[in-house]
């Protein structure tokens, strides 16, 4: 599952985790019916239209017998609230159940589904690590640090409140750009602090707005998801 | 209508609030001085404890079960507490809590009134009423009796001082008492010791809060670290007691349930220095504690959302663990959110107890980081309850054309193809504005996201484009 | 209709309209979630315990080494006032004849009838039996009778206890049990005010300083004997 943000503003991750996947011996598929997992609808309130864009979703990868998501976020909307979304509704109650429990995302489909830690990637440079919120709701707490810590040629330097949100939060950032800016340059503090080379997250959301506060900064320091890292040989 | 009890000021500034708040460096230091410290203890805490989340899922477990039952449960506390020769009232509003415990005040003849910190007598408003029915009403709580003296509001749940100075409140104290105070915090600590010991020597009326209530004892439990709870329920003859109907748990021995988790989430204490256990008014032969013990259960709103899927905010213990966990309240304070109770759980509280309409900003001013959720004792789906508020919303004050924009944006991405041209289109208005893949400057809403950091530029060829050439 | 009946009535109604179908949950038994026991070393964990609350403890074997603490701690606050409570190890040891003895100024509830308040207030020590003490915590337990009364363990600046080994409990749970009318329903109801001491008074409310005894005692002496 590459959904809107991944498809449209960061497409190599998309590549990469094709790649990564493939070398680790997976048959990937890409529906092209897919669009978006409903989360920004959702998280606005608007439930019908989310239900509606689920609904799409999980007609989408009808056929797949695995999804996997290089994003923690749709992940997240997928087990955690597509279930809930239809709790009036016993058919696609039981449908999203079944999806959810399909639905990976990668570090969890790595370390929990192949049972990989060391996916044979080489990095040369100094690396850390942002904790993207949702894999917190996903209680994939230490997945993503053992993939990275197995990486040939990393140096892992841990980052400084690497679980506090960057401030991205989707019209969160919109609505109040003061507070949310407030939080990413905090983050942003922490990571040149670290002094490395990358920062390396899980989701899309995360990686446009401190890719976006570095970048505004004028910093060095590189951004990269976590399946681009994977992905280098 | 509105309840003026929870929002202070009806058209809160919540903009113009945070921004002073963000401004404040003193402020900024003290927040994250207090979340730092609180959490630490909070994560400590709960690693302590070998199955703290069993442990919390049990809590959680004895709420849902109490609320599906609060009717049964409150006629059964009413009855334990009658047994014990205490007196229960019902109060439905918080004008009828201020009558009922200045009446109580009156028929004792009580004058002076000292107070446990207790924030459902900061929800009524209970301190005027009783200053205008000629009762003298002293804070006890060191860090509330700060806040009376200088005529402001706790700013957090467990430290309602903390957006204070040394300096500042040794001003506030040196010109109350007319004394020139040194602004150590051990020594004004015992000016606070000496001035309120004066107090509890001639009080007669003691005001607390519970943080919990047990049906089938009649007894209710305060905690507190500075021995102000004990010292309001041991002196004065009259003890009155104000929770809000939530506050009731089933049997005696579910308390230790909520004691080891309570100060654990709040400090990461294994239980708070006092915690007082009190069943009844004193008993035949003791030479101390109230001769009346009163209890008055309040509703004032919480019936209304007793009836809601947002019935699970009535399990909240009040720790405060939510507060210290959330990035947005690190950063703008407890006054920002301008109601009582502040912080994430504030922000579901006020909206819901007040109104949604007039409360516009606080369901949204959370990035749904979980943070809170995770720190929880009762693992309260907090974000979740913003976004179902979000929804009320919506239904009460609808956006036009938000709704649309939505609905068109869902429209489209349910057709794959005019999605794939929509963001062609994206990418040929924005591409125009890129400079090596960010934006600075973006049109519309976006530009509020430039304000801070740039915005990435759509990619030249979205991924299912690219996937052609990987298949 | 009654503003009473009126009130549970509006409840019993949101409890039915909230309530999902089917779904309402039953009282759970905790079986032993949350238990965590005192390990191998009941006094031991409770010296411990205290002591990272802030309270000190010590462990003595014979009554001249009950006295010998005492009188330390009095003498390193050249207290001058001591109020006693009544009953258990304070009459076994027959504490308040010994301290007078000693030359201090003892007050017991015997020697107060008229308004006893006035000398809580004043006293500049005040020793107490315990009901229990809890292992897993740390914490002194006072239990309010007749010869218990509250202010003794709270309106001194320092707050010593008396309390024998078997007195202690492993865990908080233990307690509550002992007065829990589901688990023992024979069991006398809780006294009117059970008290849970776990160190000293304590604020933290000017810039998180930690300051002891605002209110409460600033110290807390625990005295394990046997």
């Amino acid at each position: 599952m590459i959904t809107c943000l991944g498809d449209t503003f960061f497409p190599d991750v998309g590549v990469a985790t094709v790649k990564l996947l493939r070398r680790l011996g997976v048959t990937v598929d890409f529906p092209q019916a897919q669009t978006c997992c409903g989360q920004p609808h959702f998280n606005s309130g608007y439930h019908d239209e989310a239900r509606t864009l689920a609904k799409h979703t999980m007609e989408a990868f009808a056929k797949s017998p695995l999804i996997v998501t290089p994003s923690g976020s749709c992940a997240a909307m997928v087990k955690l609230e597509y279930p809930e979304l239809f709790h009036d509704d016993p058919p696609w109650h039981a449908h999203a159940v079944a999806f959810a429990k399909r639905t990976h995302e990668l570090s969890d489909f790595l370390i929990n589904v192949l049972k990989i830690d060391d996916v044979g990637a080489h990095f040369d440079g100094k690396v850390t690590y942002h904790m993207a919120c949702h894999l917190r709701g996903l209680g994939l707490v230490n997945e993503p640090i053992r993939l990275i810590q197995k990486v040939r040629g990393l140096q892992y330097v841990p980052l400084e409140r690497h679980d506090e949100c960057c401030g991205f939060g989707g019209s969160f950032a919109v609505r109040y750009p003061q507070i949310s800016g407030a939080m990413v340059t905090d983050k942003t503090a922490f990571i040149e602090k670290a002094a490395v080379d990358a920062v390396v997250a899980t989701d899309a959301g995360c990686l446009m707005n401190i890719g976006g506060c570095l970048n505004r900064n004028g910093s060095k320091v590189r951004i990269l998801h976590l399946a681009e890292l994977l992905a280098q040989q | 209508m509105t309840n003026m009890n929870y929002a202070q000021h009806e058209h809160h500034d919540f903009l113009n609030a945070s921004a002073e708040a963000l401004a404040d460096p003193t402020l900024q230091k003290a927040l994250v001085r207090l979340t730092d410290t609180l959490m630490a203890g909070n994560r400590k805490g709960y690693a302590a404890l070998a199955d703290s989340s069993d442990l919390r899922d049990h809590a959680k477990r004895i709420k849902e079960h109490t609320l599906a039952h609060l009717d049964e449960y409150l006629v059964q506390l009413e009855m334990s507490v009658h047994k014990l020769g205490g007196k229960v009232h019902w109060a439905a509003t918080a004008e009828e809590a201020r009558k009922i415990v200045v009446a109580i005040a009156q028929a004792a003849k009580c004058r002076h009134a000292v107070k446990s910190k207790s924030m459902t007598s900061e929800e009524i408003h209970l301190n005027p009423a009783l200053e205008k029915a000629g009762v003298e009403v002293t804070e006890t709580d060191f860090g509330e009796y700060i806040i009376q003296v200088a005529g402001e509001r706790p700013s957090h749940l467990v430290a309602p001082a903390v957006h204070h100075t040394r300096e500042s409140v040794a001003r506030v104290l040196s010109q109350h008492l007319g004394e020139t105070l040194s602004d150590d915090p051990k020594a004004l600590a015992m000016v606070g010791r000496r001035v309120l010991r004066e107090k509890f020597r001639r009080a007669d009326l003691g005001i607390t809060g519970a943080n919990f209530a047990v049906a089938e004892t009649g007894t209710i439990v305060l905690v507190t670290n500075e021995g102000n709870g004990r010292l309001t329920t041991t002196v004065p003859r009259v003890h009155v007691a104000i929770m809000g109907i939530e506050k009731v748990i089933p049997r005696f021995n579910d308390l230790p349930v909520f004691l080891k988790l309570l100060a654990r989430a709040a400090t990461g204490q294994t239980l708070s220095v006092y915690t007082t256990i009190i069943t009844g008014p004193r008993q035949p032969g003791e030479v101390d504690g109230p001769e009346e013990f009163h209890l008055v259960l309040l509703d004032n709103g919480r019936s209304k959302v007793l009836a809601t899927p947002f019935r699970e905010s009535l399990q909240c213990i009040r720790c405060g663990a939510c507060l210290n966990a959330c990035p947005v309240y690190r950063r703008i304070g407890g006054h920002a959110y301008g109601g009582v109770y502040s912080g994430p759980i504030g922000s579901i509280l006020t909206p819901l107890f007040d109104s949604v309409a007039e409360n516009p900003h606080l369901p949204h001013v959370s990035s749904l980081c979980g943070a809170c959720q995770a720190a929880c004792p009762v693992k309260i789906n907090i974000p979740h309850m913003l976004i179902g508020l979000r929804e009320l919303q919506h239904a009460h004050k609808p956006s036009r054309l938000e709704r649309w924009a939505y609905q068109l944006w869902s429209m489209v991405l349910c057709r794959p193809r005019l999605y794939h041209w929509a963001i062609w289109a994206a990418r040929v208005i924005l591409g125009r504005r890129a400079k090596a893949g960010w934006i600075d400057q973006m049109p519309g809403p976006g530009a509020e996201w430039t304000k801070i950091r740039d915005f990435p530029a759509p990619a030249a060829m979205p991924f299912r484009e690219r996937w052609k050439e990987l298949s | 209709m009654s503003s009473r009946e009126a009130f549970l009535t509006r409840v019993k109604q949101a409890v039915a309209d909230g309530n999902r179908a089917g779904a309402v949950p039953s009282l759970p038994e905790r079986a032993g979630v949350g238990y965590q026991g005192a390990g191998s070393d009941p006094v031991q964990r409770f010296i411990a315990e205290l002591a990272n609350a802030g309270g000190k403890g010590y462990v003595v074997s014979d009554v001249d080494a009950v006295m010998q603490t005492i009188q330390s701690i009095v003498q390193a606050h050249n207290a001058r006032r001591i109020l006693l409570s009544r009953g258990g190890l304070i009459d076994q040891f027959a504490l308040p004849h010994k301290l007078k003895d000693a030359g201090f100024d003892v007050q017991t509830l015997d020697d107060m009838q008229a308004n006893p308040q006035e000398d809580f207030f004043h006293a500049d020590i005040g020793i107490t039996n315990v009901h229990r003490l809890i292992a897993e915590t740390g914490t002194v337990v006072m239990a309010s009778q007749p010869n218990e009364p509250r202010s003794v363990s709270l309106l001194p600046p320092v707050h010593i206890c008396l309390a024998e080994r078997s007195q202690i409990l492993p865990d908080l749970f233990n307690l509550f049990d002992l007065f829990s009318p589901t688990a023992t329903p024979d069991r006398s109801l809780p006294p009117s005010c059970l008290t849970l001491i776990t160190g000293p008074s304590k604020t933290g409310d000017i810039e998180l300083k930690l300051v002891t005894g605002v209110h409460g005692p600033g110290e807390l002496h625990v005295i394990v004997c046997g």
